[in-house]
């Protein structure tokens, strides 16, 4: 294959689990925490949030029967029949239709036809599933009857096989999708979902003994996107779950689903139900899981891969995930992953960017400003990440030209060692940022390598995944024909190759924030204007601290606006907004411990740090100028930074389209 | 059904108000207006019409307000319309209330005329980013994307019919709802633009989007005038019935020109298994500048064989 066929493969990644059955097999990495979090297992009822791109999707559906009773798979245990999962993802802008305004008490009827019609095809699919490998399931259905002839009465129709019940199926749907305009029920069925799940399971324990003891679980996906009054139908059902019969849902992180039920008695955690949140179980391996997934996907496009367990069935079955927290094993993956995408180290960067005569030239006017002796300089110009410091703090007040002299001529207390190393490693990356800044001639690839890539996306796959889309794009193989039959035959990128895919991917990444309902302008203004903001920040010559990319505002969150907290709300679950619990601002006056950081893969756009360190404090009026003003009171904005650090505001364009 | 059975078009320069006389009884307009065309449109409505009606549509109540009274969906066909020649302002009106009002005068067999102004340009977006590339600064966010009642359907098994504009992040959030089936989607193109070169910064600023559907996805283009309704209805029926033989209902995102909006919401209300998209931004002020040919399309009712 080339790298083009392998790219036009790889870039169906956002659909590539859109499966047309729902099984995940063959395209799923079992992670580690899987026996921390099976679904099946445990048994109160879950909400399971997870950011934009988590895979919560995926996650479920690996629980589901359409995956564990998948037809290629060669042998099913009978533990399977302990908990039978059933996926159910509402047709949302459907149920988003049925406003109670426009239709009163129908509104909910027709959402509740389309919830049954949708768990009645789950629990058809079902059947087909576990009859592929207990084809005694047909039969037993057919001579005991009672699953057939509750089905009839469920569709008021005669149904006695699995091809007239999807028959029916899909001309009801049709059906009920001719009632609304106009809007019509009469003779309309009415089925009522929870109650017909628990007659039909009911009646599958009673014709097929391995269903007997069996819980049935359902999982209703994009919940939070349901409306009030259709999450409340399903509340209720939440809060009727038992050993027999349990309803989950999962739900982007932050987002606030109502708890109320139909009745007074609201849902509650921990008594009714327990969130997880899969974005903290995935951040804990998140390395190794995302190198095995990119691993598996370069896989499915068709190449090799040498490393002998990495198959697709490896890495799908859970009985190999001792393995695969073997040293030994990761190693040869992550070896595999930083061939594919090297790592440069600070040190190695700085090496990149002195190997430019105008930064050797800036570094060496700069040291004879200071009145270093020639032994120093030449000393200096020896650590090439001592001299890149010295060239981002010179300015700093208590910058010691002595202490650097005895540092380098090895005169230094340990106290006074330590110091300077932390020094180097505060500042050495700064000063690469704000040099990349400062000339356009400059192009230190401080964005390229796998674990840089890894630190920018966790825990978001999806974004991991365009990172290296984008990078391969950048390979010097683009344009040939070299023919890569393995995973291994990929040439390494490129470090600047890496670092322009990523800052292509972030460009684009960026671009696609004002299209996040429903905020999407206040969105993109909030990260253009922030991401401007830090920009000016790390441009400035004169860096008194680390890099800045935290911010925060005065305000208690106590929901005195409720505008501003639905926004932030919104910001952090479609992860546009980081948010970081600790405490880096420095600010006696600070009323609130919320900090915010820009999504890290926004970085690259606005050539600013992924790492988190210093910030800032807006007042709320600057905030939401920010946030919704015009250009031209964000100027004034951006004008007192501009004095407040130094910088100025010719704008170079870095070497690369933004 | 509504038919288009004539089209007249002439230049707003060569207007002259104050010579200009009543030929409508009633014209149905939105009471706000937010740009050199609407201040005009306004004033020529005045002249050219009897009485206005200010009609607006809630998307939250899901009522039609018109003249001041509220109207909710279901008790819709117990709006009386004025008896008189009725005139439409699809100018100043948006989708869903050029929808509501075609439905309703559909439901009483009643002709009507449909009038539209075409802008000389529109307000690129001023914001001194870091971006070089161009974008419309026309609207505030919505509601986001929703159907809009009483078009409302299944969207699982839809075929979208996606008509482009200038602002391709409404595309982009489409997409990225991730809850329709973008592989296979129809779009359209207004050209011949309203002005030459125009159709290039419908497809500038739908680039992103258009890409990432084309990477997987079997695109198709339909192209027709941005102020030609008549062509554009050909092109919906002819995906409506392609999405027909397959048993697909016909999803319809008209979010590009007015015009287009126009044949979408009359072959909504022609036909059946149709749904609506629409995302509720709210339009800017001072959207576009200046005016230029003013569009009269009459409608009337047939009986559907």
């Amino acid at each position: 294959m080339q790298v083009i066929d392998i790219l036009n493969k790889l870039s169906t990644a956002r659909q590539e689990f859109q499966t047309t059955n729902g099984s995940v097999i063959n395209s799923f990495v079992v992670p580690f925490f899987v026996d921390k979090l099976d679904l099946r297992k445990i048994s109160k009822s879950i909400a399971l949030a997870g950011s934009r791109g988590s895979g919560k999707s995926t996650y479920i559906q690996y629980f589901s029967h359409a995956t564990r009773f998948d037809k290629e798979l060669p042998l099913i245990s009978d533990d399977e029949f302990e908990c039978i999962l059933l996926y159910w993802k509402p047709d949302i802008t459907y149920c988003q239709g049925l406003k109670s305004n426009w239709l009163g008490d129908d509104a909910l009827r027709f959402f509740s036809i389309h919830a049954a019609l949708s768990l009645l095809q789950e629990i058809s699919n079902l059947i087909r599933n576990v009859s592929n490998h207990y084809p005694e399931l047909t039969s037993e259905l057919k001579n005991k009857r009672t699953f057939w002839s509750r089905i009839s009465r469920v569709t008021a129709t005669e149904i006695s096989d699995l091809k007239t019940l999807n028959t029916w199926l899909m001309d009801y749907k049709y059906e009920i999708s001719t009632r609304l305009n106009p809007v019509n029920l009469d003779g309309i069925l009415s089925i009522e979902p929870k109650q017909m799940l628990v007659y039909l399971t009911d009646a599958l324990r009673l014709d097929f003994d391995k269903f007997e003891d069996t819980t049935f679980k359902v999982f209703v996906d994009e919940f939070e996107l349901l409306t009030k009054d259709q999450q409340q139908v399903i509340n209720s059902y939440r809060k009727e779950s038992n050993k027999k019969l349990n309803w989950n849902v999962a739900y982007k992180l932050n987002s606030k689903p109502t708890n109320e039920t139909t009745t007074d008695q609201w849902l509650q955690s921990p008594d009714d139900y327990d969130e997880e949140n899969l974005d903290s179980y995935i951040e804990s391996n998140y390395k190794i899981f995302a190198a095995e997934i990119f691993i598996l996907t370069l896989q499915n496009s068709g190449l090799t891969c040498e490393v002998a367990e990495l198959t697709p069935s490896f890495l799908g079955n859970r009985a190999n995930i001792e393995i695969r927290k073997d040293k030994l094993y990761q190693d040869k993956v992550l070896s595999l992953m930083s061939n594919i995408l090297p790592t440069p180290s600070i040190k190695e960067l700085s090496n990149i960017c002195i190997s430019n005569k105008s930064v050797r030239n800036k570094i060496s006017t700069t040291l004879s400003t200071l009145n270093f002796t020639e032994e120093a300089i030449k000393k200096i110009n020896e650590d090439t990440s001592l001299a890149i410091t010295i060239l981002g703090t010179y300015r700093q007040r208590n910058f010691d030209v002595k202490q650097i002299t005895r540092y380098v001529h090895g005169k230094s207390s340990k106290a006074e060692i330590t110091s300077v190393k932390d020094k180097i490693s505060t500042f050495e990356f700064n000063t690469l940022l704000s040099l990349n800044l400062q000339n356009a001639f400059i192009q230190i690839p401080v964005y390229s390598g796998f674990d840089r890539f890894i630190t920018m996306t966790t825990p978001n796959i999806r974004h991991f995944k365009e990172l290296c889309l984008s990078a391969l794009k950048q390979s010097d193989d683009f344009d040939t024909n070299t023919i890569y039959t393995s995973v291994s035959d990929i040439k390494p990128i490129s470090y600047t190759g890496m670092h322009l895919g990523a800052i292509n991917s972030s460009s684009s990444l960026v671009k696609e924030v004002i299209s996040y309902p429903p905020h999407g302008n206040k969105l993109s203004h909030m990260v253009n204007r922030i991401g401007e903001l830090f920009r000016i920040s790390q441009k400035s010559s004169y860096q008194s601290e680390p890099e800045r990319d935290i911010f925060t505002f005065t305000y208690d969150y106590a929901g005195a606006d409720k505008e501003l907290e639905d926004f932030l709300n919104s910001a952090l679950s479609w992860r546009v907004l980081v948010e970081d619990e600790s405490r880096r601002i420095k600010d006696d006056k600070q009323i609130t411990s919320k900090e915010f950081q820009l999504n890290p893969v926004y970085a690259p756009k606005f050539g600013i740090s992924y790492r988190k360190k210093r910030g800032i404090t807006f007042s709320m009026e600057q905030f939401k100028t920010i946030v919704s003003g015009s250009p031209a009171s964000f100027d004034n904005i951006k004008k007192q930074y501009q004095q407040k650090w130094k910088s100025d505001d010719s704008d170079s364009q870095q070497g690369v389209l933004l | 059904m509504i038919l288009v059975n004539s089209w007249l078009t002439d230049l707003v320069q060569n207007i002259e108000l104050n010579n200009v006389e009543f030929e409508y009884d009633h014209t149905f307009t939105y009471s706000t207006q937010c740009d050199d065309r609407s201040d005009w449109t306004f004033s020529y409505l005045k002249r050219i019409s009897r009485n206005v009606i200010p009609i607006s549509y809630c998307p939250i109540e899901v009522e039609l307000t018109i003249s001041g009274i509220e109207y909710s969906l279901r008790e819709i066909d117990k709006y009386e319309v004025p008896r008189g020649k009725i005139l439409i302002d699809a100018t100043t009106l948006a989708l869903p209330e050029l929808l509501q009002i075609f439905h309703i005068l559909k439901l009483k067999k009643q002709n009507f005329d449909v009038i539209y102004v075409q802008p000389t340009d529109y307000t690129e977006n001023d914001d001194k980013g870091l971006d070089k590339i161009k974008s419309y600064d026309l609207s505030d966010d919505g509601l986001g994307i929703q159907q809009v009642p009483p078009y409302v359907g299944f969207s699982d098994n839809s075929m979208l019919f996606f008509f482009l504009g200038f602002e391709g992040h409404r595309f982009g959030a489409l997409i990225n709802s991730d809850e329709f089936d973008t592989s296979n989607v129809t779009c359209l193109i207004g050209s011949p633009p309203f002005k030459l070169g125009w159709e290039n910064k419908t497809l500038s600023n739908n680039y992103k989007q258009l890409l990432e559907i084309s990477a997987n996805s079997n695109t198709r283009y339909k192209f027709a005038g941005a102020n030609d309704p008549i062509k554009t209805y050909d092109h919906i029926d002819k995906v409506y019935q392609a999405a027909d033989y397959e048993k697909r209902t016909l999803c319809l995102a008209p979010f590009g020109t007015k015009p287009a909006a126009i044949a979408a919401a009359q072959f909504a209300v022609n036909n059946s298994n149709v749904t609506m998209l629409y995302d509720y931004v709210k339009k800017k002020s001072k959207r576009s500048s200046g005016k230029d040919l003013v569009h009269r399309w009459s409608f009337s009712y047939v009986e559907q064989n």
